[in-house]
């Protein structure tokens, strides 16, 4: 296990979800269109196949870098760092439709919700042989696969496996030809949801998530010297802080009625601002 | 301060080579896809902006009478393969197309063909036409009037003595490259009512272009 | 020792030397010759090949082209660009220029009346009709021309991609010096140069120039990771250019009418370049093991004959013998056919070829 690791990751994927959920789904959800967005969408989105305006590449990126991240045993300080931002988060989105804010929800709050399924994993991790822990957890996405998945319980089957797969990425236990098998395994997963979860083939998560795998790999070449950068640094410490604001804060700024040429700056710059200001000092690495 | 001269030669390089760049694009004209939108395809989005792909575009061959025997979709050494098309075919559109696709069906009386070739270049589609109407001069095809003035509709008629189906064959240019109607039976007036009737629904499906 | 053993034991890690681009090149090659291979088969008429289907299953997930198409070929010009690169920056440009000809044409002129005795017998109409097989076709593509003149058919059709490695290899050896200064010029102007013909030239005009250049930002990809590998140009610069090459060939693909027009080319450009990238470094075991550098050795000779004596063979067994024996047929005459070119006239063409132009260095110093 890491400290500090897979910042880079952490930084671009926090950077693609902001785009994406800020950007991207708000302009949909209201009616709207704006250029540059469309021009990504016809020269990189359609071209290589990753939708949603590669919001959920990254989140599976976010997902890769935390279950990276677990470490042997309880790790509380952890457990504060995803639930303080967590909580704050959900007080946000009670709060801000009480005073006409939007707020946005899903998909975001997955990413949240299976950081803390997956804090107590830890101890188990520490007990066991590597690869029981995720295959276990496989194992229970497959079972529900097999049972049916709940309507709007889509998301965190596809999300999940890929956090499952960070864990195995960052268990140095493991050989590598187990690590592709665990791929393998994932890519198998997810091929089989789009087959039973009604909605979710249409977009072509096994490409986003093999993207996202690939994509992690090179980046965790990188963290010693782009992840050392201290834009990269901050963005992946706060990346979970710029999580729940850019539904919560972000969406009520845009909501404010601006044109998005301004609102989404201004909605930005205040998802930064606020990001910066709970500054959590009782442990400087990223990765928790 | 002004920036130190290598920063400057970068700088000044790279303005060229995109001004460049984007000179010949705007000053392109209907040569290459410089300065054309409508060269750049996509720009209409069927569905969800932020799916992956376009929702499916319509259908370019109509689904013929009968059981389907053939359906198949390739270059042109795929269908090659399939012993579906004879050798004198084969030497016109592999020098012309790009890719096929070809859906047959029989039924007890006639068989039903719809194909369309794509061209290996956008304009290619009527000197691919012209070439598959020397063709099928030679081997004896010969025009036969239909309503539809942008088709070429041929037929061919075993002469005294000899046997074989009685064949029409149809073609013209879509959007999406030259489309063949053909339909062959023994009986010529079944292969005859068949042939217009499927000429008039592939016509519906994918438009000819003038 | 025993023959487990023997096979575990693996060369040493060669300074400088990338092992996983041996790796890389071997997966490339299979790639190229399956996917020729699979739609050969899948374009038959009654052929069932359950293996084909259930790999086109699968990779129908990530919507990549059936039967692995432009995986392999992508690869092999990423490594292309990757290695002539490196190569680059220690030989004079006509030295330079000369090496890859050598390298790649002699052994091409003697794949062509190779491939031209199968057409000729009519054992491969899905690689090029009988009627192709013309003394004047055999002629024009020695130096591509049934690629230029209009109505000529080639009867080896893999060497369009030599075409475009050899583009890019004249190109290289005229911004040697550049590139040896400034690396990033190289890759910054064939961009802008990629653009602008794209811009003037037709797709239906000098039919092979828009195939090039559609297919020429794969070859400089590879020689932008090259060149960040080096260290020759910083991550951020390397990422850039290597963005403007990967949107040009978006560019291709979305004005596209013949070659590359459809879905599944750039996401596998992307996750070969992402490969490519992860795998270049590899130096385990397999990496290092003698089979795959043995294999990485006849990469070429497979690229130039797979094709023709696969569907030769299998054109002539499959009536007598069903599919699954023609297929193994194919296969194990294609292993030796292979092996044969490559130890009789490859390697010697190449090592004598080599040793002139290694003599004429030293005698001009």
């Amino acid at each position: 296990m890491r400290e500090g690791s897979a910042v880079l990751a952490r930084a671009f994927g926090i950077c693609l979800v902001v785009y994406s959920y800020l950007g991207g789904l708000w302009l949909d959800r209201h009616g709207q269109r704006f250029g540059l967005v469309d021009v990504v969408r016809e020269w990189l989105d359609r071209p290589l196949g990753i939708g949603e305006d590669f919001g959920v590449l990254g989140l599976m990126l976010l997902l890769l870098a935390s279950g990276h991240a677990v470490r042997p045993g309880l790790d509380v300080p952890r457990l504060v760092r995803i639930a303080v931002p967590a909580g704050v988060g959900a007080v946000l989105a009670v709060v801000l439709p009480l005073f006409g804010g939007e707020v946005l929800v899903e998909p975001l709050v997955w990413v949240v919700a299976i950081e803390l399924v997956l804090w107590p994993v830890g101890a188990l991790v520490a007990r066991t042989p590597a690869w029981l822990v995720p295959l276990v957890l496989l194992l229970l996405v497959g079972v529900f696969l097999l049972v049916g998945v709940p309507p709007g319980f889509a998301m965190p089957v596809v999300l999940f496996p890929l956090a499952v797969l960070g864990l195995v990425f960052g268990d140095d236990r493991l050989p590598g030809w187990a690590s592709v098998l665990f791929g393998l395994s994932v890519w198998g997963l997810l091929a089989w949801t789009e087959a039973v979860v009604p909605g979710v083939a249409q977009w072509w998560y096994p490409l986003t998530a093999l993207v996202a795998v690939l994509v992690f790999l090179v980046t965790l070449r990188a963290d010693d010297t782009v992840g050392t950068r201290p834009a990269v640094h901050w963005l992946a410490r706060r990346s979970r802080w710029l999580l729940v604001l850019t539904g919560t804060l972000g969406w009520t700024v845009l909501g404010f009625g601006l044109p998005f040429p301004v609102g989404f700056p201004l909605a930005l710059a205040v998802v930064l601002l606020v990001a910066e200001l709970p500054r959590l000092r009782r442990t400087s690495e990223v990765s928790a | 301060m002004a920036p130190p001269p290598r920063a400057a030669g970068v700088a000044a390089t790279l303005v060229v080579l995109v001004g460049l760049s984007a000179g010949a694009w705007a000053l392109g004209g209907d040569r290459g896809d410089g300065g054309d939108p409508r060269s750049l395809r996509g720009g209409t989005v069927y569905g969800d902006p932020r799916l992956p792909k376009s929702a499916a575009q319509p259908p370019s061959l109509t689904e013929p009478a009968g059981r389907v025997s053939v359906r198949l979709s390739g270059s042109v050494a795929k269908i090659a393969n399939a012993d579906v098309l004879g050798d004198a075919d084969l030497v016109v559109l592999k020098a012309w197309v790009r890719s096929i696709s070809v859906v047959v069906t029989h039924d007890d009386e006639v068989t039903r063909g719809v194909w369309l070739f794509t061209p290996k270049a956008e304009q290619a589609s009527k000197g691919l036409m012209n070439a598959i109407e020397l063709l099928y001069g030679r081997v004896g095809y010969r025009p036969v009037p239909t309503r539809h003035p942008e088709v070429v509709a041929l037929r061919f008629t075993p002469g005294a003595g000899e046997s074989g189906p009685i064949t029409y064959r149809a073609h013209y240019a879509s959007s999406r490259g030259v489309v063949r109607v053909e339909a062959f039976g023994p009986d010529g007036t079944t292969a005859d009512l068949a042939f217009l009737e499927l000429l008039d629904a592939q016509l519906r499906t994918l438009p000819p272009v003038s | 020792m025993t023959a487990t053993e023997e096979n575990a034991v693996a060369a040493p890690v060669r300074a400088g030397y990338l092992h996983g681009l041996d790796v890389l090149r071997v997966v490339a090659s299979v790639s190229i010759a399956y996917h020729h291979l699979a739609a050969w088969i899948h374009g038959g008429r009654d052929n069932t090949f359950p293996f084909g289907d259930a790999l086109n299953a699968a990779t129908s997930t990530l919507h990549l082209r059936g039967e692995l198409s432009f995986v392999g070929v992508a690869m092999m010009l990423l490594i292309s660009g990757l290695v002539v690169t490196r190569v680059a920056f220690r030989e004079r440009p006509v030295e330079f220029l000369t090496r890859r000809a050598v390298r790649v044409l002699p052994v091409m002129w003697v794949a062509l009346p190779i491939s031209f005795a199968f057409v000729v017998a009519g054992l491969t109409p899905s690689m090029a009709p009988q009627s192709a097989a013309t003394v004047s076709n055999l002629l024009l593509d020695t130096w591509f021309g049934t690629y230029i003149v209009p109505g000529a058919t080639s009867i080896l059709p893999i060497t369009w991609s030599l075409m475009v490695q050899l583009v890019f290899y004249a190109f290289t050896a005229l911004m040697i010096l550049p590139l040896r200064r400034w690396p990033w010029l190289p890759p910054a102007v064939a961009a802008a140069a990629i653009s602008i013909t794209m811009s003037l030239v037709p797709e239906a005009a000098a039919a092979p120039t828009r195939t090039i250049v559609a297919f020429l930002p794969i070859v400089f990809i590879g020689q932008i990771i090259a060149l960040v590998r080096l260290g020759r140009v910083r991550l951020g610069v390397g990422l850039l250019l290597g963005a403007a090459h990967f949107l040009l060939f978006i560019r291709a693909e979305l004005v596209a009418v013949s070659m590359l027009s459809g879905d599944g080319y750039q996401n596998a450009l992307l996750i070969d370049i992402l490969v490519v990238i992860l795998g270049m470094d590899a130096s385990g075991r397999i990496a290092r093991s003698r089979w795959i550098a043995v294999l990485a050795k006849r990469t070429y000779s497979v690229y130039l004959l797979h094709m023709p004596i696969m569907f030769g063979v299998l054109g002539w067994l499959k009536p007598l013998v069903g599919l699954p024996l023609a297929v193994l047929g194919a296969l194990l005459a294609t292993a030796l056919g292979v092996e044969l070119f490559h130890r009789y006239v490859e390697k010697p063409t190449t090592t004598t070829l080599r040793r002139l132009l290694d003599r004429e260095r030293h005698s001009t110093g």
